[in-house]
């Protein structure tokens, strides 16, 4: 029977911002749907990812050939699909929550509908939907189509246009649909939260030329160039007089559609530069060009933005709240640093570097991490910071507390893409694998002398992988690793040992040479294995090497930190890991890897009975 | 006395007398019956807990639609400290992005994740043989849920239907929505107002003013 949704991720060279999207649809809960992907034959790895997750049964089916773009792409999916209703959440986008397939199923099933049509977000903005109709053709009133819900079926008769020149084709579309009488329902709630990479739409030249494209071919306004005015009207608010003029002259259609994108540009940020005056020009003439439908729209229009700067604010109180805490916070550190100062604080008898890595949702307390960095009782030769440039795209996106550690070691790596939690020794130069590595979170406040503990069992150890936080693995009588939560948390033993895995929180100190073996830093390995469980990959490729893991004093009394940051529950991966079962997923597909590797290494385990 | 209002939809009450009726209901403390497509709500005070609003909806579940039916609720909610609904009702009836019945299971999840008693208290004092067929038809829906969460041993308690059972009364609180937030606003203007004028009724000069209010609203709040 086929499913009631089809989720399609399109995506090209972008398997490390895929991992996050695809992560999103797996925590939706009580939802009937499939989940397929179209990649345009990207070399990144974004074929092994999908394999991995086709072996895990979470991807049904997957398209890997060349397009000529995001809407071919998007249309070669529909073909693919066998469900009764169609979203796209392209790589980057992700479902605001994890109820959002529920809620939309629950607006479909049992009624006349042909679709839904939520909101979407990023950041402070909110894209609101309010008027169901054909005027999206004219422009996009707030549309993310991220967040709509459309019967296959329809779909089918009304693909998105794929020349090459095209931004716009998700609105045309959505336009087209509703000229075809479509019953889409319009739904008042943040379903999609879009990509930070604004994709084909950073293009202006290439979206005004598409956009122009649509309105020649759609409507007929007599009248030299004016669908450019009406583009650059609805991106700057210019050339207000064209659009007064035009109204007026418009007849039927034409001139309603023409009202609805004013009354919509009212209400969007560009519109702050237009004079009261003006303002109220626009408004009335538009509201006068609606007729009797007028007292209609403009309640649904002010009933929308209304929950639209509900949202809007309702965020900036959470950003809020969260500068307070971080202020209150900084306090609180600035205290305690005050009080360690005075401790000796000596260059390490061993040579040793620091890695982490970081993206925007946890800059803000970073700079406090890595001052505990700094502060420790043996100092780092450097402390390395991995950013994708694709999420922080320089030093200038920075807070100074980061960049002012410049000074005393810091080092930062911007490198294009990011690869998450893996960037930190992904990206690892060579000069820094020949010596010891100790890889660290960037939410955890570590206390001045967890470095020294590492360096000390690694002085008495130096094979082993040295954790301040080890988790000791379940391993049954037939050598199997048993369920992830069945393994006994902050464990320590006698000597090394290899039922111990690390987990970087604590900070894991990796032994000189460890990160030179050509498979561990491999990006397309990674993403075929274990794509959202850096300590667990490290885990499976220690066993490779041999290396057994040791445990310092501070693994059993969880005194490997000293405190969390504010900003710790962003963006968190181990309680989802944990939730959707990834953890065990990974570790069983990194056993069947390690055995092509090395087939005895179950033997390894199997010492430690 | 009582109130019939005829219609209700999901922007709010675009029905001409909606905010009239209500601001007379209110006043006079009378029950106030929603009727709609196919979705019927019947609000009353219980008469013997002031705090206490009863609401036994009377759904169609195959046509009704079920936002709508928690949008109607959501104006009586400041003179309530808890609802009551029907374990059936509550699995149908939608607040912001979840079914009340999520809400439910959430109120479960904290109260046994706290090891915490139920404080809420019943409106059957001794369970009748109805409510507890409905109390062990809502543990038949969410027992799937309730399975991810609690460990086995609390499941097979005896009192595990019990506590079930009586977490079906939600605190009003648990209704903080922007959905509400609105509703109860609306609420409040309306007692506040002496002279209170139904807003879809209002002359084309209010919808000015509320759209030069909405918008000045909007982008202060978008910086």
């Amino acid at each position: 029977m086929a499913p009631l949704f089809s989720i399609i991720t399109v995506s090209y060279k972008h398997a490390w911002a895929l991992t996050k999207t695809a992560r999103s649809v797996f925590r939706q809960r009580d939802a009937d749907f499939e989940y397929l992907i179209v990649d345009g034959a990207s070399n990144d790895g974004t074929r092994e990812l999908t394999e991995f997750w086709k072996e895990q049964k979470l991807v049904d089916r997957s398209i890997h050939a060349p397009d000529s773009g995001v809407y071919q792409a998007m249309n070669n999916g529909i073909d693919l699909a066998t469900g009764e209703f169609i979203c796209f959440l392209n790589a980057g986008d992700v479902f605001a929550e994890d109820l959002v397939l529920n809620q939309a199923a629950k607006i479909l099933e049992n009624r006349d509908k042909d679709g839904c049509l939520g909101w979407g977000a990023l950041n402070d903005n909110v894209w609101a939907s309010w008027h169901a109709g054909e005027a999206f053709k004219l422009s996009s009133l707030g549309f993310c189509h991220q967040a709509l819900f459309v019967k296959r079926s329809l779909l089918l008769d009304c693909k998105f246009d794929e020349r090459s020149h095209k931004t716009d084709s998700d609105t045309l579309q959505l336009g087209r649909l509703f000229a075809n009488d479509a019953q889409i329902e319009l739904c008042p709630e943040v379903w999609a939260i879009r990509a930070g990479d604004p994709g084909i739409s950073a293009d202006l030249v290439r979206t005004k030329k598409s956009i122009v494209d649509t309105l020649q071919s759609e409507y007929a306004f007599d009248k030299g160039d004016i669908e450019e005015k009406i583009v650059e009207f609805r991106r700057k608010c210019t050339h207000v007089s064209d659009m007064l003029q035009l109204l007026r002259n418009s007849r039927g259609r034409e001139q309603k559609h023409l009202a609805l994108m004013i009354l919509d540009t009212l209400f969007q940020r560009q519109s702050k530069s237009l004079s009261p005056a003006i303002v109220q020009n626009l408004r009335d003439a538009a509201i006068t060009a609606l007729g009797d439908k007028a007292e209609t729209e403009v309640a649904n229009l002010l009933s929308a933005q209304t929950r639209r700067a509900s949202e809007v604010s309702k965020s900036r109180q959470a950003q809020e709240a969260l500068r307070q805490d971080i202020k209150e916070f900084a306090a609180q550190e600035q205290r305690r640093f005050d009080r360690i100062l005075p401790m000796t604080s000596a260059p390490s008898g061993t040579q040793y570097s620091i890695g982490l890595t970081s993206f925007p949702k946890r800059i803000s307390t970073l700079g406090f991490v890595l001052r505990s960095l700094k502060e420790q009782s043996q100092q780092a030769d450097t402390i390395n910071l991995f950013l994708g440039r694709d999420e922080i795209p320089n030093e200038n996106w920075l807070p100074s507390s980061v960049r002012e550690l410049k000074q005393h070691g810091l080092q930062i790596h911007f490198v294009e893409k990011t690869c998450h939690q893996y960037d930190k020794f992904v990206h690892l130069p060579a000069s820094l694998r020949e010596k010891c590595y100790i890889i660290v979170d960037d939410d955890v406040i570590y206390p001045p002398h967890s470095m020294q503990k590492l360096l000390e069992a690694h002085q008495q150890h130096p094979e082993a992988i040295i954790g301040n936080r080890c988790h000791k693995i379940a391993v049954d009588d037939d050598k199997n690793i048993g369920p992830y939560r069945t393994w006994e948390r902050e464990a320590r033993t006698n000597a090394p040992s290899y039922i111990l895995m690390p987990t970087g929180a604590g900070g894991v100190l990796y032994p000189p040479g460890f990160f030179n073996h050509p498979c561990i830093r491999d990006e397309r390995t990674i993403l075929r294995n274990a794509p959202y469980a850096d300590d667990v990959w490290l885990k499976f490729n220690a066993l490779l090497q041999e290396r057994p893991t040791m445990a310092t004093e501070l693994s059993s009394g969880s005194d490997w930190y000293h405190r969390y940051t504010p900003t710790m529950r962003e963006g968190t991966l181990m309680a989802e890991n944990v939730d959707l079962g990834l953890n065990d997923m990974q570790i069983r597909q990194c056993e069947s890897w390690l055995a092509k590797h090395r087939p005895d290494w179950r033997d390894l385990l199997s010492l430690e009975q | 006395m009582d109130f019939t209002i005829s219609t209700f939809t999901e922007y709010g009450p675009h029905c001409a007398n909606f905010d009239q009726l209500l601001a007379q209901a209110i006043r006079s403390k009378s029950g106030l019956e929603i009727d709609f497509e196919a979705c019927a709500i019947r609000i009353a005070p219980n008469a013997e807990e002031s705090t206490m609003l009863f609401a036994a909806p009377q759904l169609d579940l195959d046509a009704c639609s079920r936002s709508r039916g928690a949008s109607a609720l959501l104006p009586f909610l400041e003179t309530a400290s808890s609802v009551y609904l029907s374990h059936t009702d509550l699995y149908f009836l939608r607040l912001h992005r979840r079914t009340i019945a999520d809400c439910l299971a959430r109120n479960l999840f904290n109260a046994f994740a706290c090891s915490d008693q139920f404080s809420l208290v019943p409106t059957f004092s001794v369970p009748s043989s109805g409510s507890k067929k409905l109390s062990g038809e809502l543990a038949k829906r969410y027992l799937w849920y309730l399975r991810s969460i609690f460990d086995e041993p609390l499941l097979t308690s005896p009192h595990a239907l019990d506590k079930i059972f009586m977490g079906s009364y939600l605190p009003s609180v648990h209704f903080a929505t922007p959905f509400l937030e609105r509703g109860l606003e609306s609420v409040r203007q309306i007692r506040e107002c002496s002279d209170y004028e139904p807003p879809m009724s209002r002359a084309k000069s209010s919808q000015i003013a509320e759209f030069d209010a909405c918008r000045t609203e909007l982008l202060s709040v978008l910086g």
